[in-house]
């Protein structure tokens, strides 16, 4: 049986999103699996004005965190984002944590 | 059926099997942000026929798969995607505009359905039954809070 391992993804830019409308902007996140329960969760700073209350009240919420793959040898660059099912999502003092599904890369 | 819109999406397609993906439903804000699109600059309330069919297709369209061209519109502002759209072949527009009021209407028309059937289906007296026509009036001191409805309205 494999070992049971933690895991942490970091960005700058991020969000949180109820179908196509923005519930909340990220400048700074911390998305990150515990080891022991193989739980994802999130922390993250809310850009200021960004947070919808109607919005982040709504289910399903993602959140999105983009990532670029570099332009290598004659492939252009790609965009791609991972993406989590956001669960029992708190803003507090503009941060935000959430526990998190992950969806997978799109 | 829910006072609020959900952020629902549809798929068009357009006769060369281009995709439109467009907002199944306008909110409030982003009508009154298309009529505001429609708007000519300095004149009030009046509408520019001009715009009517850029302001709606900015309104509804979120993202496209084009066979012959890449040109990202996701996630992009309405300002941008306004700007992408003006480059357009005219006919072209056109034909997204069409496909946009053809679904537009039909969302309505679905509603309108909806809405009748609801109504229908729900109606209840305008005046509720005064309590000596209530069957079992009770005796004695009476609540003056309803705890549970009659089934009366049942036909």
């Amino acid at each position: 049986m494999a070992a049971k391992q933690g895991a942490r993804v970091r960005g700058v830019v991020g969000q949180v999103r109820w179908g196509y409308y923005d519930a909340a902007r990220l400048e700074g996140y911390t998305a990150q699996r515990d080891p022991k329960t193989q739980r994802w969760s999130l922390r993250a700073r809310v850009v200021p004005g960004s947070a919808n209350a109607f919005n982040m009240r709504q289910r399903p919420l993602r959140f999105i965190a983009p990532y670029v793959i570099p332009a290598k040898a004659g492939k252009p660059e790609l965009k791609r984002q991972w993406e989590w099912l956001v669960e029992d999502a708190d803003i507090t003092a503009g941060v935000l944590t959430a526990r998190l599904e992950p969806l997978g890369s799109f | 059926m829910s006072r609020f819109v959900k952020p629902d999406t549809s798929v068009l397609t357009l006769k060369n099997g281009d995709q439109l993906i467009i907002k199944k439903r306008l909110n409030r804000g982003e009508r009154a942000a298309m009529f505001a699109r429609m708007r000519a600059p300095g004149a009030g309330l009046e509408l520019d026929r001009v715009r009517m069919g850029i302001a709606k297709v900015v309104a509804y369209l979120l993202d496209w798969v084009l066979t012959e061209d890449q040109v990202p519109i996701r996630d992009l502002s309405d300002d941008e995607r306004e700007t992408i759209l003006n480059g357009m072949d005219p006919e072209d527009f056109q034909e997204c505009w069409d496909a946009i009021d053809a679904h537009e209407l039909k969302v309505q028309e679905e509603r309108d359905a909806e809405k009748k059937l609801r109504d229908g289906a729900t109606a209840s007296p305008a005046i509720s039954p005064s309590p000596g026509t209530t069957a079992g009036a009770m005796s004695g001191s009476t609540s003056s809070t309803p705890t549970s409805t009659t089934s009366s309205l049942t036909t």
